[in-house]
């Protein structure tokens, strides 16, 4: 592991100060359940770690005045996991938080850290291989053993996106508020992300200096929402797949259709376009999955990954028949 | 002998708890010499190629670097030697990398540095020039005539047929009865294949030592090892050292599971001690264990059984093929595909071929798992396919209970357990049951028993506890004593000290410590009645010892009981008549009788998304006497969860370009969590075998073996579809329910 210096800042200007000084050998530290593991392993090397957790405001769950849930980046996972508020009005969200990782890493782990980690890739993870999310020419995963990557999306690297709260975050219309040596900022976490199929080399939309503050979720009112993971192991484990769906229904008929996948492809897989089969229509179980079938026409899997598609209509299906209120699909 | 609520038989906490669960027991990382160094070590990077040069240049230089140890600094005559007495077994490795890699992580040079830190700077500045080759990681790819030798020209090898097969390590081949009978008699011919892949032991504590060499250049090495006496004598054979000059301290143990027996820190601590002149430790990380620890080895393997209509078994044959690794040794356990059954003609050919991965070593009952997994799968097949209970077909070719077998008796008791005549399965739910054998092996052993002035008793031994043997022999001694066995302290001496012991391997440990204990606390007590005897005398009366008798840790006259003295005046007086109360107790190699581990799994499979989820689990082992009740249930626990883990998550991974070690930690490489493994049911079997110590057989090996066929067989229930290829992970089970083969060779 390289040395590092610590820095503690106090204030949110002088992390940002902090952080944009020399931001290619910089990163922020929250819970470090992530980035303690990438610096011990030497897949990362930053001369300075600014460590967030001493920023002041960044530690409540809220409700704004327009009745969105806003949840501070250093709030730790099974805050959000037991939080009564979270399981009240946005429930995807607290389910998905209680589901990942270990109890321990959930008391440990904040919702900063949780949208900003790193791939889960064991090539990207390999301190010695130097594959394209590292800059190296070729994602190794291609052709190598990918058994545990995305199915969706093309962006060069195979690695998909694990972050729970990324997933039901994006159904439902979130955002992050971001603060740097500019100020702050709102983006949605879709365009969060978006980066990605433009420059492996930009994960995110943070530019330098900047870090999260919070996660916004609009007030889910009238959605009827599932979220559900398949896991090969059961704690301490990361998803094969999850989905989250929100359906408004309107008289029984579905008036708006949402649905993300996660741990699928290299950024939230938002598949709205897909499950509009739905609009205007009375749900069944035979029309989830027909929704289910139009998703997964999308995927692109490869030869060890394949049984993901299938994992996916089912995973589909059963959230989708869920917020329909049809059983469990 | 009035019964002790400690004694033989009784459940009580382990001895080891409290030291354990409060910090206090010492472990090998807890061991501070004066002036100690951090040892670390260069690996490679490659799973197989030529070195062009090493150049330690720069890390001799660092400053606080105080040794480096590269292949040109060894002497010519030294090797790794490592020989396990438990499993019979014996490897001579490389110690560092010459000419070539074999594989991921092999060692090419050892560095001892003031700090960890700066040793593993130092080795990171090791500058090594390599040139790549391919890399095999399967066997079926290894054996290719084609194929690139990883060792030399000996591991080409010529079978009879004409056939040639390259990356041989070694070969057994063996027919028993009359094997061309056995298929004319058959009705049906079943042949399948199974591959079976690389599990790792994951004890808890990474191995590590400290070693440390006197001005004299007499060694001490403190290790986390299941054979101290076994380390000693490995690291005197390969670094050419006088046994004398050898002294092994066995710390607390945090598991082993067969992979402690040496050969991967101690012998390299010692040479970092050597070269440096000052103490140095060499903990392995996790990663390390992965790389370049002794995991079990893979099997491919090919099974044809004959039967007759109503599922008697006629004939059996095998080809066995071991992934070895760059080592060799495992073939010998391909004779477990005959299980206890009756089979009248069986042949085996067992071939252990080289890929470019670590030397395997002994795990749990070594070789039993992949082994039985073929056997017990293939039995099930041929149980539904003739439409025949699978637990009567097994029992149709089980031999007769008899005096210390109880096979039928064990099998009926797991099914009793679960009702198995009656048992109901929802939708896309399934039973699935299998058994593993193992006989207990048996190693020299003694142990000496003396009571100390407070009455209390004192053993001491050299047995390395893994299990709780520890709590087991003090409650021997309690029971012989007739003492609660807390009043037992249990010591276990280093190799300077002890007499010569067998390591902890092979369920040995208890069934040859055991009477050596016995006897030792025996001769205790007959001392300690003989003195109470001639007390008790006078010119009235003289007693002996068949007039006396204890109770409450008292000697007391059986017609007379309120003539009576403590064991603590007895053994001060003994310190004035005749000296200490001092038994001794020793053991030579006695035959066990074989014991079957009976395993009964209900699962659900998810069809849609490949999920298995164990919903029930009962377990029967015969373990001839129970001395520690508690304890065996433990080793019934750990030793199925070990076998389940195999089943449903456990393998090594190989990256198909590389030959790289893909999961080298806990995250991916997964062993089960308390949420993957339902609560078990364990029923204990009694039937004792003659020369173990009360009867007790050594019983922490079968656990492991048929979790895995167990699993296989609950999934083909449930679904219809048979899984030749485990650990059973969503992607293998969504395979076989599309009827696709379970792909590319990854482990
Ligand atoms: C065994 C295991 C299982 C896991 N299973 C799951 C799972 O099932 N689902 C899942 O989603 N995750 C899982 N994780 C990941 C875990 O949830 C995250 O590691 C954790 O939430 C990270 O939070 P942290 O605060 O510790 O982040 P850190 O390790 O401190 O940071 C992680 C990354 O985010 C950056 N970062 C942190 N905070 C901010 C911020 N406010 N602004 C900008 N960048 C920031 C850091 O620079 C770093 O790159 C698992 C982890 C482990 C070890």
């Amino acid at each position: 592991m390289n040395s590092f210096e610590l820095a503690r800042p106090t204030t949110l200007a002088e992390a940002a100060q902090m952080l944009a000084e020399k931001p290619a050998e910089t990163a922020a530290l929250a819970g470090g359940q992530d980035l303690l593991a990438l610096l011990k392993d030497d897949v990362l090397a930053p001369s300075r770690l600014v460590n967030l957790k001493g920023l002041p405001g960044l530690g409540s769950i809220e409700v704004d005045r327009q009745g969105a849930l806003v949840l501070g980046a250093l709030v730790s996972l099974d805050a959000v996991a037991s939080s009564p508020l979270v399981q009240k009005g946005w429930a995807v969200v607290a389910a998905a938080a209680a589901a990942a990782a270990t109890p321990q890493i959930r008391n440990i782990g904040t919702v900063g850290g949780n949208l900003c980690q790193q791939p889960r890739c064991w090539y990207y993870r390999a301190a010695e291989l130097h594959c394209a999310r590292k800059g190296g020419e070729a994602c190794l995963a291609v052709v190598g053993d990918h058994s545990l990557h995305s199915i969706f999306g093309e962006v060069g690297c195979l690695a998909p996106n694990m972050s729970a709260l990324a997933n039901p975050g994006t159904c439902l219309g979130g955002s992050l508020r971001l603060h740097g040596p500019q100020g702050a900022r709102t983006v949605s976490l879709v365009d969060f992300y978006a980066p990605l199929k433009q420059s492996l080399a930009t994960a995110t939309a943070l530019r330098p200096g900047e870090f999260v503050t919070h996660l916004v979720l609009p007030a889910a009112t009238g959605w009827a929402t599932a979220h559900e993971e398949v896991r090969a192991r059961q704690s301490s484990d990361w998803p094969l797949a999850m989905a989250t769906a929100a359906l408004r229904l309107t008289g029984g008929n579905v008036t708006a259709a949402r649905l993300t996948l996660g741990a699928l492809a290299p950024l939230p897989w938002v598949a709205d376009a897909e499950v509009a089969v739905l609009q205007g229509k009375r749900p069944t179980l035979a029309l989830c999955e027909q929704a289910a079938a139009v998703v997964v026409g999308k995927a692109a899997p490869l030869p060890l990954n394949e049984y993901k598609v299938t994992i996916t209509r089912h995973l589909v299906r059963r959230v989708l028949a869920r917020a329909a209120g049809l059983g469990e699909g | 002998m009035a019964a002790v609520a400690s004694g033989v038989g009784q459940r009580v906490p382990r001895t080891d708890s409290a030291d354990k669960v409060t910090g206090r027991a010492l472990y090998s990382a807890d061991v501070f010499r004066p002036g100690m160094l951090h040892g670390a070590v260069l690996r490679s990077p490659h799973a197989h190629a030529r070195i062009i040069s090493v150049d330690a240049s720069r890390a001799v230089a660092l400053p606080g670097v105080h040794a480096v140890v590269t292949r040109d600094s060894l002497a010519a005559d030294v090797a790794l030697i490592v020989e396990e007495e438990a499993h019979a077994a014996r490897r001579v490795l490389d110690l560092l990398a010459a000419e070539k890699v074999r594989y991921e992580g092999e060692k090419i040079a050892l560095v001892a540095a003031e700090t960890r830190e700066l040793a593993e700077q130092a080795v990171a500045l090791i500058e090594v020039v390599y040139e790549p080759l391919p890399a095999l990681i399967d066997v079926a790819a290894a054996m290719l005539p084609g194929a690139p030798l990883i060792h030399d020209e000996q591991t080409v090898a010529t079978l009879d047929d004409g056939q040639v097969l390259h990356n041989i390590a070694g070969q057994m081949h063996r027919t028993n009865g009359d094997l061309a009978a056995g298929w004319a008699a058959a009705d049906r011919v079943f042949e399948d294949t199974y591959t079976i892949p690389r599990a790792h032991q994951t004890y808890l504590e990474p191995q590590v030592a400290v070693a440390e060499v006197d001005p004299q250049g007499r060694v001490t090495v403190w290790t986390s090892t299941q054979g101290h006496f076994a380390i000693q004598s490995n690291i005197s054979k390969s670094l050419r050292l006088p046994l004398g000059d050898i002294n092994v301290i066995g710390m607390t143990i945090g598991g082993g599971f067969g992979g402690k027996f040496g050969g991967v820190v101690d012998t390299y601590a010692v040479l970092l001690a050597q070269a440096s002149g000052r103490p140095v430790k060499l903990v392995y990380s996790r990663h390390d264990e992965f790389l370049d620890g002794r995991p079990a080895p893979g099997l491919r393997i090919t099974i044809k059984t004959g039967v007759t209509h109503d599922g008697r078994i006629t004939a059996r044959e095998c080809w066995a093929y071991w992934d070895v690794g760059v080592g060799s040794g495992a073939s010998w356990a391909t004779g477990r595909i005959k299980g206890v059954y009756d089979i009248p003609a069986i042949a085996l050919h067992a071939f252990e071929v080289h890929t470019n991965k670590p030397a395997p070593g002994a795990y749990r009952a070594p070789g039993a798992p992949q082994v039985t997994f073929a056997s017990e799968a293939q039995l099930d097949s041929i149980a539904a396919a003739l439409g025949i209970d699978p637990v009567e077909l097994r029992l149709r070719n089980l031999p007769d209970d008899k005096p210390q077998v109880a096979f039928r008796r064990t099998l009926l008791a797991a099914a009793e357990q679960v009702d198995w005549a009656h048992r109901t399965a929802g939708p896309d739910e399934g039973w699935g049951v299998a058994i593993g054998e193992w006989t207990n092996g048996a190693g020299p052993a003694a142990a000496v028993v003396s009571l100390a002035p407070d009455g209390g008793a004192q053993l001491f031994y050299g047995l390395m506890d893994l299990t709780g043997t520890d709590t087991a022999c003090a409650q021997i001694v309690a029971e012989v004593l007739d003492l609660p066995y807390e009043r037992v302290r249990v010591t276990r001496g280093d190799t300077d000290s002890a007499p010569y012991g067998t390591g902890s391997g092979g369920s040995v440990a208890l069934f040859s410590f055991g009477n050596a204990v016995r006897d030792a606390a025996q001769a205790a007590r007959e001392q300690l009645l003989e003195l109470a005897a001639a007390h008790f005398s006078d010119q009235a009366q003289a007693v002996t010892v068949a007039d006396l008798e204890t109770v409450d840790q008292q000697v007391r006259l059986r017609a007379n009981p309120d003539k009576a003295a403590s064991f603590a005046e007895l053994a001060t007086l003994a310190l004035r008549q005749g000296g200490p109360v001092v038994g001794e107790g020793r053991f030579s190699p006695k035959p066990s009788a074989p014991t079957i581990s009976a395993q009964i799994a209900k699962v659900h499979v998810d069809r849609g998304t490949g999920q298995v989820t164990l919903l029930e689990f009962a377990h029967a082992l015969d373990v001839g006497r129970a001395i520690s009740p508690v304890s065996c249930e433990g080793q019934m626990e750990g030793g199925a969860v070990q076998g389940l883990g195999w089943g449903l998550m456990e393998e090594m991974l190989y990256d198909p370009q590389t030959g790289r070690n893909l999961n080298p930690d806990l995250l991916d490489y997964r062993v089960p969590t308390s949420l993957d493994v339902p609560p078990q049911q364990t029923v204990l079997v009694e039937e004792p075998t003659t020369h173990g110590p009360f009867g007790a057989k050594g019983i922490g090996e079968p656990p492991i073996a048929p979790g895995i066929a167990a699993l296989s067989n609950a999934i083909a229930a449930a679904v219809g579809v048979r899984l030749e290829h485990p650990p059973f992970t969503p992607e293998r089970v969504w395979r076989a329910l599309q009827g696709l083969d379970p792909g590319p060779a990854r482990t």
